[in-house]
């Protein structure tokens, strides 16, 4: 079987396994598992197999050499209809690659999780088939080389997770969320697919990814001001997708928690992704390096750095853990958004670092999908054994879900960007790119750096504040009323699995760097192209920033962690030499008896004075004080019906006017009936007589 | 030999005196077979001259017109795609209708089928008209078949005659549309009168002068059949009608006459000046914000989805005046528009039919959470309401997408005073159908809801949700269908 029938066989599999489990339905709720996980298991292993070979293929070309060879593709036009200038063509590149084992990866997870998660739904039915559906749009829009077929797996997409969000429909605010998400995101399609029409109506040119890019010169140096509305548009549309702040706060906060968790978990780690995606084809394909490569960096750089201090500032005030999950996606999409804004911003004056910046949104990208899966999943699962969210009234869950327990301590760890996880390599390179790139107007940028690294530190309290209300501490009265749940096989190992990810991408950050590098090729030509260790340095256990010939930072997680860990052995070795001895003992309440639910320390018990002086600064989570005001606006429907429908002020007056005027000429018929003949027929000589006179 | 286009004319007009004709069971089952005789009559005319466009077939012959060159019929893919419309929704609605039009309505029952002769055989002859109309081959015939429809809409809509309400909307409905008719007949009278032709593409030989005239009255002629403004007013008060005649006639296939009109005048003679293009576009547009408004203070289902149909038939409109503004894909966009939103249209109207059937209420604040009890046509509405909306991938995604692009291929300030009001209509027409689509189907279920029996068989629920299921796989099928006509036009 060939690379090409391998993809299709992946969708394939897919789409017949979502009418196959619809088929099946609740009735046999074993058999809907079996069929859900074999078939995402399947159309992954399908994709994986495809995103490999592509993206060994692209290493291939561009091993050792410093001149990059055209990007090593799979290509298969399926339709080309005569209609619109698009071709329903499929176009698998590193970059395409590189998401679909994204998707592929984490929606393997999320369906060997499901197993044991779906255990806890009511309605089964109401998960599988949309999910299936959900998996077959996402890998459908990264592998489609048409900006015009791209927005039919996307809208596919939407409306597969639309009905994954409101499966729980029964739980209030479930459909409402459905409802804002679904709208929201519709809106923002809507905006993008306006811009991207315009591109190509504009440029005379086909919607094809080669076709826009090529005219894309021209129309910028002939239209400029059109072909940055479009872009606008275009940007504005995927920032929705990418649940980038203000835009993401008016869907994701309500759409994630309300999605089951596995579902959630692909909502945040590779859906909004797809925004990004959509951002990086455009603005680093399309559009060639130029004068305003700078302005659009700073622009999405800008809104890149208001996402992730809003997303993750707004985060701490969460109490609900899906939510503060939700939060704090929109401030991890912030350091991606970052990231490929500085890649933009600095590519006309330090391309070096601007692909280092590349790569390092990219790798954030790829250890988002891993971390934030894994902790969605964590939250499911500690839903699963609790059946709460509510932060406050979680705790101690550590002894009742051990590896959700671990595997959420290592994404916390890796998402706050602790060394030696995942999360601090990509950050890593990303305040190396906007504090060594700033410098006369690009100054911005290190602001950027700034706050990102401020952040950094507040992500981290967020996720001290998650573990320590979920995991840690003393058992919650509900943790304690809640059985033990089994965590094997199903729950437990797809989590162990992402945290294993999260740890080998923390230690050898070099390959998933390497990954990031590949997935840069086919949209980084306009870096000059720079070889692999010309950027990220000497060997695959090392990694130096370069900025030109200078290395101007180096991390080696081996040596740190090796160090870290020698430290706590010496601080295990004090402490077990000096002999003293743990000692557990009630809480001391200055003498006064109280429960120990009193003593509790809860989610809204951390930071309270850092809260207080930052609650200013976090916008209202949802716009429903100006839906009220909204309402307050609509006029009354009298008023409205009466203005626009012309029954009331045109026919009517006009029908009763004509039949006034009827009357009132009927009013000269009086006397004998026979006489109106009569006067009808004198009428009619006379007219003849007339029109004899004017022509004969 | 007679030409099977004639025949095809012909089967429906001699249909509708079988039915009339016809009573009680023999009368459903004739209801059910004789559209469909006429669609697989339809569709052999179609695939017969598929590949010999466009099929010319004399009708009759007056000496004294004969230079005119009267009487004539003709399909061409353009015609195709209205006649396989009308000839597909046809069959549907009439097979739905022998279910809906039965004692075993709480909303309108029916005993011993009073009534239903004068029913099925306007129907059948209001299915004759349309299939003139697609025919025509020039404005004389397009004409009188046009005002055929007229008349069976009038009739169609006081189905109910002992409902004063329905008098009178079918009172307005005949003379708003017949309004449009004098247009019309004004409109080929300036023709004849310089040209000495009837042909549609005759309206290209006549001065500037006289062709602003004609296009005038044409799209005033059209405006007021296909609901636009300022005649958009009968379409909402023609509810009354039963909900299967509002399906085909006031959402399928009657209203799509005006468009069809158009289109059909705007192909032939493909020189119409910019400013007349510029004049439809204003109007599609005013329509389609008119409707939209008036969607958010509908109670009434129908209502809702007549409002919804006018800003709809804006956006075929809105199309079709690209052509003359250059985008020869934003016209091709407007014609599949029509087919697209015909079957996602009737599916909704049917579904509120079936609906209103069972429940005997149809308004928007009684009904929700029909999942519960009526599974197969709350999913059927809901499928509805992504066609309408345009989702992938039913129906009006992939006709919106087309219009997407032709509007943008637009040079100069047409583009953004086009492309604003569309994107906002867009936006806001999903806002609300989405949330009446989502309450219908996902809400708490009502107390009308939970008062009919769950899943009980009521007479003859399974026959329509039958129907129901087909119309909803049309709304992915129907692209396909029409696509090969779409594009040769």
């Amino acid at each position: 079987m060939n690379l090409q029938m391998t993809l299709l066989a992946g969708f394939a599999i897919l789409f017949v396994g979502a009418i196959v489990a619809w088929a099946v339905g609740g009735r046999h709720p074993g058999w809907l598992r079996a069929i859900g996980l074999a078939a995402i298991l399947a159309a992954a292993a399908c994709f994986g197999t495809v995103s490999i070979h592509v993206l060994l293929a692209t290493a291939t070309t561009t091993a050792g050499g410093t001149a990059v060879a055209p990007a090593a593709a799979l290509h298969l036009i399926l339709w080309q209809p005569s209609l619109v200038p698009a071709a329903l063509s499929i176009r698998v590149d590193a970059l395409s690659a590189f998401f679909l084992l994204v998707i592929s990866g984490l929606s393997a997870a999320a369906a060997w999780f499901a197993v044991g998660y779906t255990r806890g739904m009511a309605h089964p039915a109401r998960f599988y088939p949309p999910l299936l559906l959900f998996v077959f749009g996402m890998a459908g829009v990264v592998v489609l080389d048409d900006f015009l077929f791209f927005f039919v797996p996307w809208e596919f997409m939407a409306f597969a997770s639309y009905l994954l969000v409101v499966s729980h429909r029964e739980q209030a605010g479930s459909l409402a969320a459905g409802f804002r998400y679904f709208f929201v995101t519709h809106a923002g399609t809507l905006a993008a697919l306006f811009g991207i029409a315009l591109l190509a109506g504009a440029g005379g040119g086909s919607f094809g990814f080669g076709s826009l890019a090529a005219s894309m010169p021209a129309l910028l140096a002939g239209r400029p001001g059109l072909a940055h509305v479009a872009l606008l548009l275009i940007l504005l549309g995927f920032l929705v997708k990418a649940g980038c702040y203000p835009f993401g706060m008016w869907w994701l906060p309500a759409a994630h928690p309300a999605a089951p968790s596995p579902a959630s978990a692909l909502l945040s780690g590779a859906m909004i992704k797809l925004g990004l995606y959509g951002i990086l084809r455009v603005f680093f394909e399309i559009v060639p390096v130029g004068p305003w490569s700078l302005a659009w960096g700073l622009a999405i750089a800008g809104f890149g750095t208001v996402s992730l201090f809003a997303g993750t500032v707004t985060a701490l005030f969460q109490h609900d853990s899906k939510r503060l999950l939700a939060w704090s996606s929109i401030g991890q999409v912030g350091y991606m958004l970052l990231g490929f804004g500085l890649a933009l911003g600095l590519a006309a004056s330090h391309p070096g670092l601007a692909a280092v910046a590349l790569i390092g949104g990219l790798f954030h990208l790829l250890n988002h999908a891993c971390f934030k899966g894994l902790l969605f999943l964590g939250a499911g699962s500690f839903e699963l054994a609790t059946g709460e969210r509510d932060l406050d009234r979680l705790g101690g869950l550590g002894a009742v879900v051990p590896f959700a327990s671990v595997a959420a301590v290592v994404a916390s760890a890796s998402i706050a960007g602790l060394p030696p996880f995942n999360g601090f390599s990509s950050k890593w390179l990303l305040y190396h790119a906007s504090i060594w790139g700033s410098e006369g107007s690009q100054v911005a940028f290190l602001f950027f750096g700034i706050v990102s690294l401020f952040i950094s530190a507040v992500t981290l309290a967020v996720f001290v504040e998650y573990l320590g209300s979920t995991v840690w501490g003393p058992p919650s009265p509900e943790v304690v009323r809640a059985a033990r749940p089994r965590e094997v096989p199903w729950t437990g190992p797809a989590q162990l699995v992402l945290a294993a990810a999260c740890l080998v991408l923390g230690l050898l950050p070099v390959a998933g760097a390497w990954l990031s590098y590949l997935a840069a090729q086919p949209i980084g030509v306009a870096f000059g192209s720079p070889a692999f260790a010309s950027l990220l340095g000497p060997g695959p256990l090392v990694m130096e920033v370069r900025d030109g010939a200078t290395v101007v930072g180096t991390w080696s997680p081996l040596v740190v962690t090796a160090l870290l860990g020698a430290a706590f052995g010496i601080a295990l070795a004090i402490r077990h030499s000096a002999g003293a001895s743990r000692r557990r003992t009630a809480a001391w309440a200055c003498g006064a008896v109280v429960e120990i639910e009193q003593l509790r320390f809860k989610a809204r018990h951390y930071y309270t004075p850092f809260k207080a002086l930052l609650r200013p600064l976090v916008a209202p989570a949802l716009p429903s004080a100006w839906l009220a005001a909204a309402r307050q606006l609509r006029p009354s429907p009298r008023v409205v019906t009466a203005t626009l429908n012309p029954d009331g002020w045109a026919y009517g007056p006009m029908v009763s006017g004509l039949l006034s005027a009827f009357r009132w000429l009927s009013a000269s018929k009086v006397g004998l009936p026979q006489v109106y003949p009569a006067w009808n027929l004198i009428g009619l000589v006379l007219s003849f007589v007339v029109l004899f006179l004017l022509w004969g | 030999m007679t030409d099977p286009m004639v025949l095809l004319l012909a089967a429906p007009f001699a249909g509708a005196a079988i039915l009339y004709a016809s009573r009680g069971r023999a009368q459903r089952a004739l209801a059910i077979a004789l559209p469909a005789f006429y669609l697989v009559l339809g569709a052999a005319v179609v695939v017969r001259a598929r590949w010999h466009f466009p099929v010319q077939a004399p009708l009759f012959s007056l000496p004294w017109l004969d230079d005119a060159g009267a009487f004539t019929l003709r399909l061409d893919p353009l015609s195709s795609i209205l006649l396989l419309v009308v000839l597909i929704v046809g069959l549907l609605v009439m097979a739905f209708s022998t279910r809906y039009m039965g004692p075993g309505n709480r909303e309108h029952p029916i005993q011993d089928g009073e009534g239903n002769h004068r029913y099925y055989a306007f129907l059948s002859l209001f299915i004759g008209a349309m299939v003139g109309v697609s025919l025509a081959g020039n404005l004389l015939v397009l004409f009188l078949f046009w005002e055929c429809t007229t008349i069976c809409s009038w009739v169609l809509i006081s189905h109910y005659v002992h409902q004063a309400a329905s008098v009178r909307a079918g009172f307005k409905a005949l003379v708003m549309t017949h309004l449009g008719g004098v247009f019309l007949v004004i409109a080929i009278g300036v023709l004849f009168g310089l040209t000495g032709e009837f042909s549609f593409g005759s309206i290209a030989r006549l001065e500037p002068g006289p062709q602003a005239v004609v296009f005038v009255c044409l799209l005033i002629a059209a405006s007021a059949k296909s609901a636009q403004v300022p005649l958009f007013t009968w379409l909402p008060d023609a509810m009354e009608a039963p909900t299967p005649v509002s399906a085909y006639l006031h959402a399928a296939a009657m209203v799509k006459a005006g468009v069809y009109l158009m289109a059909r005048v705007i192909l032939d003679t493909a020189t119409f000046p910019h400013w007349a293009g510029a004049l439809m576009a204003a109007l599609a547009l005013v329509t389609m914000l008119v409707g939209l408004v008036f969607y958010f203070y509908q109670d009434d289902l129908k209502r809702f989805l007549a409002y919804s149909s006018i800003a709809q038939l804006g956006y075929m409109m809105l199309g079709l005046s690209l052509f003359m503004l250059g985008s020869k894909t934003g016209y091709v966009a407007g014609v599949f528009h029509l087919a697209c939103h015909s079957v996602a249209k009737a599916l909704l109207f049917l579904c509120v039919g079936l609906m209103a059937m069972r429940l005997g209420v149809r308004s928007i604040s009684q009904i929700s959470g029909l999942w519960s009890r009526m599974p197969i046509t709350a999913a059927c509405f809901f499928i509805g309401v992504l066609a309408v909306t345009g989702i992938p991938p039913f129906s009006c995604f992939w006709s919106k997408l087309t219009l997407v692009v032709g509007i943008m291929e637009l040079k100069g300030a047409a583009m953004p005073l086009i492309a604003v009001p569309y994107y906002l209509e867009v936006v806001l027409a999903f806002f609300w159908f989405l949330k009446v689509g989502q309450r219908l189907l996902f809400g708490e279920p009502s107390p009308s809801v939970l008062a009919i029996a769950p899943d009980g068989p009521a007479e003859g629920t399974a026959f329509a949700n039958a129907v129901l299921v087909t119309l909803a796989g049309l709304t992915v099928a129907m692209p396909l269908i029409v696509y090969p006509f779409v594009r040769s036009l």
